[in-house]
């Protein structure tokens, strides 16, 4: 009897333990909806019946990134479109079950950020069986595959640009502020923090960086060494720590393949007197993304500057394509972006420096709204 | 007779003697690693992973496990960083929030470890659950809220621009010819010192390792069971949020993913140091070097810049060593 009742206690507190995490979920990812839905649902409805359902099948929600872009896509939703947003956990076999519910539910539109880009075919077959259009986004599926539906779209960046941009902003700084070249052999010494191995992303960026220094005539750099981070904080400060205890000095310039990993670089370096404004103590860094939390660093002058992914026009442009295939209205309706030749809108990075910091913030204004 | 003893200190010392071969050849690679400096950052790296490893340890010695551990050492991070973020900073999570005295969230974060740590020594102490099964439950509960909670506050952003009391808690520090000596490490030595005590000068301790070597028999000799488990695994929860607070004090930022994988890194510690998986065997003084040679391998290999992949491979060998030695003697025992 005493053990049936521990047993009893236990499920109940484990009940309410998950049910509090139930109750908090849909107030944050789904607030926009939720609290604008009462306002002005009446006129929309009496115009138009049928509100269009929206599928969208995120990759992971503990990414950041994609989180803005999914804040975003909420926020610019409002009570236009019903949105039945689906996570994979970085689960590419649950993702392709996740869509095959979502279709049977009938949806008008599917919106799909990709685990692996590989697996589009995939789901391309599903959305085509179904007759449902796609508006596929951050993970790019091949050409091939792109071609091989008329109604699949993307919506996304060239991750290219956003390596080249910082190797810009490196060289830049370097040729403009001579206290960078610490050994004053006119060459740039450097370190970059990848993301982890095989990400399309950390690849893409690390190559680019490389691949811009390299083009540039009359400049040189001289990669000290490169190790991945795996985007994270953690793995960055431990490797920049080793870094520090390796080439101390002799490192001009720390280039980061995200945020996340600058941050934990910063924090290592600080400890070593860089980044704290000492002026004896000089060490570039640059980041991509342009997180809010670097937002402050860059401002005062602590760092470089960092390129911004503007989640908020994907989440905007994903929205709209959607929005209008549903519709019935030509699916580029309302897009300032030109598309490329696969079908693909790529929403363009910008360099963030001290200079045009208010760029970024107004950015996360529009997307956390 | 005298070949055979030769062979036994071999085998015994087997992991020493790889690490040892390891350490050698670093050095070799690169002389410069032999230094002060990198001696301070070892040291500092391993401050966090030595009170992960002695929190672990406990329900490990009891004859359990605790695949939770990572989720609440990053349960802790997500609370502390949240609450004590640099006052000045604009996009804080709780714009509205006082700046709190930092011993309070630290307080906070580990008595909620604490609770989840009670739940989990329940389910196995009282419900009898496999501990295998119930810290794997106790992952994902952990998991999930704090990604819920983490969510709801910050939007999913990484939560930096810490209070510099608090980060300075953790990273300030005196430098000595060098090497330079992170508060941090006082912590660890600290609590190392405090759960060397606990294993061996009180009570709990020594029903600790009555119940992790035979249960039953420490039962017929009047053990308390339950109440033993619970308080070890109270310990082991306060630890993870002492620890957890210290490691984003030390990184200076935390997200969601902060401390993913961590309890399998202080499990393999505590199997390098001669913690037996099977329960009732492990000393404090194996743990640290566990630890220690951890993670003179994992930045030595950095260091000389070897292949990130095949890290994996020589830690997991390392590991893989360990327990057959472990084995080996648990069946010279029986």
């Amino acid at each position: 009897m005493k053990r049936i009742l521990s047993i009893l206690l236990i499920l109940v507190m484990l009940i309410s333990l998950t049910a509090c995490g139930n109750n908090n979920a849909p107030a944050s990812s789904e607030t926009p909806s939720a609290s604008n839905a009462p306002s002005e649902q009446s006129s929309e409805e009496s115009k138009n019946n049928k509100k269009p359902v929206i599928g969208v099948a995120i990759f992971d929600y503990s990414n950041n990134y994609v989180t803005y872009i999914r804040n975003s896509l909420m926020a610019v939703a409002g009570d236009k479109a019903e949105i039945q947003m689906v996570d994979a956990q970085n689960d590419q076999a649950k993702q392709v079950e996740q869509i095959d519910i979502l279709l049977s539910k009938g949806v008008d539109v599917l919106c799909v950020n990709a685990v692996d880009p590989k697996a589009a075919s995939t789901i391309i077959a599903k959305a085509k069986a179904a007759d449902v259009p796609i508006i596929f986004f951050n993970r790019c599926p091949s050409a091939e595959d792109m071609h091989s539906y008329d109604k699949c779209w993307y919506v996304g960046t060239t991750p290219e640009d956003s390596g080249r941009m910082q190797a810009e902003m490196a060289i830049e700084a370097f040729s403009n502020d001579p206290s960078f070249d610490k050994n004053g052999d006119g060459v740039l010494q450097y370190v970059i923090l990848k993301g982890t191995l095989g990400h399309p992303d950390a690849e893409a960026r690390t190559q680019a960086v490389q691949d811009t220094f390299a083009a540039v005539e009359g400049f040189e750099a001289e990669l000290l060494d490169v190790q991945p981070g795996d985007f994270k904080t953690q793995t960055a400060k431990d490797i920049t720590d080793v870094w520090m205890g390796k080439f101390g000095d002799q490192i001009e310039m720390i280039l980061a393949n995200n945020d996340a990993m600058l941050l934990g670089a910063i924090e290592a370096a600080r400890a070593e007197g860089y980044f704290s404004g000492d002026s004896s103590k000089v060490m570039g860094a640059i980041g991509i993304n342009a997180l809010p939390e670097i937002l402050p660093a860059i401002k005062d002058g602590t760092i470089i500057g960092s390129v911004l992914s503007d989640a908020y026009t994907e989440g905007l442009c994903i929205f709209t394509m959607a929005y209008n295939v549903a519709t019935g209205e030509d699916v580029y309706k309302g897009i300032d972006i030109k598309p490329d030749e696969m079908k693909a809108i790529r929403v363009p990075y910008i360099p963030i420096s001290v200079y045009n910091v208010h760029i970024a913030e107004e950015m996360y204004e529009k997307a956390l709204n | 007779m005298k070949s055979k003893s030769i062979k036994d200190i071999l085998t015994n010392n087997a992991i020493y003697i790889v690490l040892l071969l390891l350490f050698v050849t670093i050095i070799i690679i690169d002389p410069s690693f032999l230094s002060l400096k990198n001696a301070g950052f070892i040291l500092s790296q391993s401050a966090t992973r030595m009170i992960f490893a002695c929190a672990i340890a406990g329900p490990i010695v009891l004859g359990g496990t605790d695949l939770s551990a990572g989720r609440l050492i990053g349960l802790s991070g997500l609370i502390t960083a949240s609450l004590l973020q640099a006052p000045d900073y604009i996009a804080r999570v709780f714009p509205n929030l006082p700046q709190l005295p930092i011993w309070l969230p630290i307080i906070l974060a580990m008595l909620i470890c604490a609770l989840f740590s009670l739940i989990h020594g329940y389910l196995v102490a009282k419900l009898k659950v496999a501990p295998f099964i119930a810290s794997l439950g106790m992952q994902l509960v952990v998991y999930g809220l704090m990604s819920v909670y983490f969510d709801a506050v910050s939007d999913s952003a990484p939560i930096g621009v810490l209070d510099a009391r608090f980060t300075g808690f953790a990273q300030n520090g005196i430098t000595i010819f060098g090497f330079r000596f992170q508060f941090i490490i006082l912590y660890a030595v600290i609590i190392v010192a405090l759960v060397w005590f606990i294993w061996n000068k009180t009570k709990l301790g020594k029903n600790m390792f009555a119940i992790g070597g035979n249960i039953e028999a420490a039962t017929v000799s009047g053990v308390n069971i339950v109440v033993n488990m619970l308080a070890i695994y109270v310990l082991a929860g306060l630890l993870y949020g002492f620890g957890g607070a210290l490691e984003v004090a030390r990184t200076g930022s935390a997200t969601n993913a902060l401390g993913q994988g961590y309890e399998l890194d202080a499990i393999a510690s505590c199997v390098v140091g001669g913690v037996s998986m099977r329960g009732g065997i492990g000393t404090i003084k194996g743990i640290i070097t566990g630890v220690l040679l951890f993670q003179v391998i994992s930045y030595g290999l950095v260091y000389i810049q070897v292949n990130p992949y095949l890290v994996y491979f020589i830690k997991g060998l390392i590991i893989l060593i360990a327990v057959v030695i472990d084995t080996k003697k648990y069946i010279k025992k029986k």
